[in-house]
């Protein structure tokens, strides 16, 4: 305008601009969020927009132990030893999220050793019940009150997956975080003569991932 | 002090505002884009919350532990940190594994191109997403129409003057409708610019995963070993075989569900036959085949189940428990004169046995509690020369043919059974065909066996007919 007012005008345009250029981050929210549901990508932004964030953890505890991430755990009552042809061992343990967000599973059976071929293997959801006596050779395991997930599996060294489908375990507190396996080692009758001292170690990999995970 | 507080909000619109064309302008024309993370594995270096800026370089660029952002088969964002790569033309296969995650994930993803993470700022995402949000919206509106009245609507004021806020003059700005030109100008500038911002914006979810064990101890599950038998005793009867043997003790004897006895005709290798089968926990069974094939070895196999087995030791049949005696009653180991008394002492004795007179050259019996099945004999003779001393060719006696011959055997004998465990013998014919002449030695070996096939041991005489 004029050169006299020059220091009070450069103030109000200088605000004016800055007020313009504020319009910038209404217009970015608008088109945002009015553009969702019209593009791909907004199909995720969706889900941001609903201010869906998982923090927390993710935590699979087997037969109470394994807080935190990975890990291995040796139950003592997993042990059969001088089995012979027709014996079995029933085993249950809970399979709990002690996370903070919902998973789902997979289990899968491995097994090292000169015995491995002959041993056979059924995992069920369930409690388990061992009777007999090994002196009279008739230990005999079952699982009983859930279903069958696999039946007389042989394992090796490559893991054998023993879920049909992933298994879902929700955040303790919503429902059913925990939930009881069974598995159960058996040595059929018609085991061969060579198996006899032979031995083998056994062991259920279970991976879980967030619910949603690839 | 209300002065500074509308320079403030109006510079924080202004910042807001330029922030959003330069992000839209980068991700528009520069490749940009940016990740809100929506969970927590990549922490704590990228927090649940975080705003990354990534960009996107073809899949080969990519390096590992570089934070790489994928889609996944499932139509979701992942990003995570990249492990390995494994570059195919163009296309790579990237395996990505979420920092907190012990295994890394289990799609491998191919990709021709992908997001790499440049920076990333922890709560910001947060920040985005509230704005992202209606009531985000509204607010930003609110804030820049607030601006807009605070630049477009007040009066200017005197230096160091107080100024109420909202002061209305608009009326008086000459400036006003070309100010809103000019403004609805950068309205539309910014909104064809942040409409390609808008699609540069994902939310990522960095997964998390957790992987478990149960394991039982090395060597958890063991077969048992049948231990091996005991070597088996046998004892022999007259048509079958009786095999018995001592429980295993090392597994225990409740194990094994059965014992099988096996026969041999070798002490080693060849082909067993199972001669009888008994349940556990009866420790011996019979054998009885009728017609067994001396030499026999026997063995007793344990079994659990329908396969497991263990064999002990094979043992030779048969131990005789009852050993076979035998008795030469005539001719004594005497040196007789004459070939007559010989002839003489032989009758007398064997006719006290019972039999005819001058009926045989030797007579004796045999005793076994199994009974006798054969008795054999060899009487050898040969002549006296000088000085006493044998001379000339053995010659041997077959009775049956009642002749000297030198074809040395053993021969049958005659058995008559006198009762049941006691059988008379004698050498078939007649004692004066048989010492025929003077002047001969004789050695009589008679040897028996009984009723199960063991043979007795030797028992020999020698006798002389000087001739004088």
């Amino acid at each position: 305008m004029s050169s006299h007012r020059s220091s009070p005008s450069r103030r109000r345009v200088t605000g004016r601009v800055r007020a313009l250029l504020s319009l910038g981050a209404v217009a970015f929210l608008a088109i945002g969020f009015g553009a969702q549901g019209t593009f791909a990508f907004w199909t995720d932004s969706a889900t941001v927009t609903t201010g869906q964030f998982s923090s927390g953890t993710l935590d699979i505890k087997l037969d109470g132990a394994l807080a935190g991430n990975g890990g291995i755990t040796t139950p003592p009552a997993f042990t059969l030893t001088n089995m012979v042809p027709g014996e079995s061992l029933a085993f249950a343990f809970p399979v709990a999220n002690a996370g903070s967000v919902g998973l789902t599973y997979t289990a899968a059976g491995t097994a090292s050793g000169d015995l491995a071929p002959a041993m056979r293997f059924t995992v069920a959801t369930g409690s388990m019940s061992n009777t007999g006596s090994a002196a009279a050779g008739t230990r005999a395991g079952t699982c009983t009150g859930g279903t069958t997930l696999a039946s007389d599996r042989t394992f090796d060294a490559a893991p054998v997956t023993v879920t049909p489908t992933a298994r879902a375990l929700v955040a303790p507190g919503a429902g059913t975080s925990s939930e009881s396996i069974c598995v159960v080692v058996s040595l059929p009758g018609s085991t061969l003569n060579e198996f006899q001292g032979k031995s083998l170690t056994a062991g259920l990999v279970f991976s879980a991932k967030q619910v949603g995970a690839p | 002090m209300t002065r500074r507080l509308r320079e403030a909000t109006l510079w924080a619109g202004a910042a807001l505002g330029v922030l959003s064309v330069v992000a839209g302008t980068a991700v528009m024309f520069f490749g940009f884009t940016f990740l809100i993370f929506r969970s927590g594995s990549m922490g704590p270096e990228i927090p649940t919350g975080s705003l990354a800026l990534a960009r996107t370089v073809p899949a080969a660029e990519l390096e590992v532990g570089d934070v790489v952002s994928v889609l996944a088969a499932n139509g979701a964002r992942i990003t995570h940190r990249l492990v390995s790569s494994t570059v195919r033309g163009d296309e790579a296969s990237l395996i990505l594994q979420g920092d907190t995650n012990a295994t890394p994930d289990q799609e491998i993803y191919q990709v021709t191109e992908a997001e790499r993470s440049i920076v990333s700022v922890p709560y910001a995402g947060y920040v985005v997403t509230v704005l992202l949000s209606p009531a985000g919206l509204l607010a930003a509106v609110c804030l820049s129409g607030m601006l807009m009245l605070l630049a477009f609507g007040s009066q200017p004021t005197r230096e160091g003057g107080p100024t109420p806020p909202g002061g209305r003059h608009r009326g008086d700005n000459p400036g006003r409708g070309r100010r809103s030109i000019v403004g609805a100008g950068v309205v539309a500038t910014v909104t064809v610019t942040v409409s390609a911002a808008g699609l540069g914006v994902s939310g990522t979810s960095a997964y998390f995963s957790d992987q478990g064990t149960v394991t039982g101890a090395n060597k958890s599950f063991t077969a048992a070993t049948i231990a091996t038998p005991a070597t088996p005793s046998t004892k022999r009867l007259p048509l079958s075989v009786t095999v018995s043997w001592n429980p295993e003790t090392s597994v225990g004897a409740t194990k094994v569900t059965a014992y099988q006895v096996v026969r041999y005709t070798t002490a080693t290798g060849g082909t067993g036959t199972v001669a009888c089968t008994t349940a556990a926990p009866t420790l011996s069974c019979i054998d009885g085949s009728p017609n067994l094939v001396l030499p026999s070895y026997y063995l007793v196999r344990a079994r659990i189940g329908a396969n497991w087995s263990n064999d002990s030791a094979r043992v030779l049949c048969c131990s005789d428990g009852s050993p076979t005696t035998v008795v030469i009653t005539s001719p004594s180991a005497n040196e007789y004169n004459k070939r007559s008394d010989l002839q003489n002492a032989v009758k007398d004795a064997c006719e006290a046995l019972g039999l005819k007179e001058d009926d045989t050259p030797a007579c004796g019996s045999a005793t076994d509690a199994d009974g006798i099945s054969q008795v054999a004999y060899q009487l050898e003779r040969r002549a006296i020369g000088l000085l006493g001393l044998p001379t000339g060719t053995r010659q041997c006696y077959d009775g049956a043919a009642e002749q000297w011959s030198t074809t040395c055997i053993q021969r049958a004998a005659e058995i008559t059974k006198v009762n049941a465990t006691t059988w008379r013998w004698q050498i078939p014919n007649k004692a004066k065909a048989a010492y025929d002449k003077d002047n001969y030695s004789y050695t009589l070996s008679i040897i028996a066996t009984d009723a199960l096939g063991n043979v007795s041991s030797t028992s020999t005489i020698q006798y002389s007919v000087t001739g004088e």
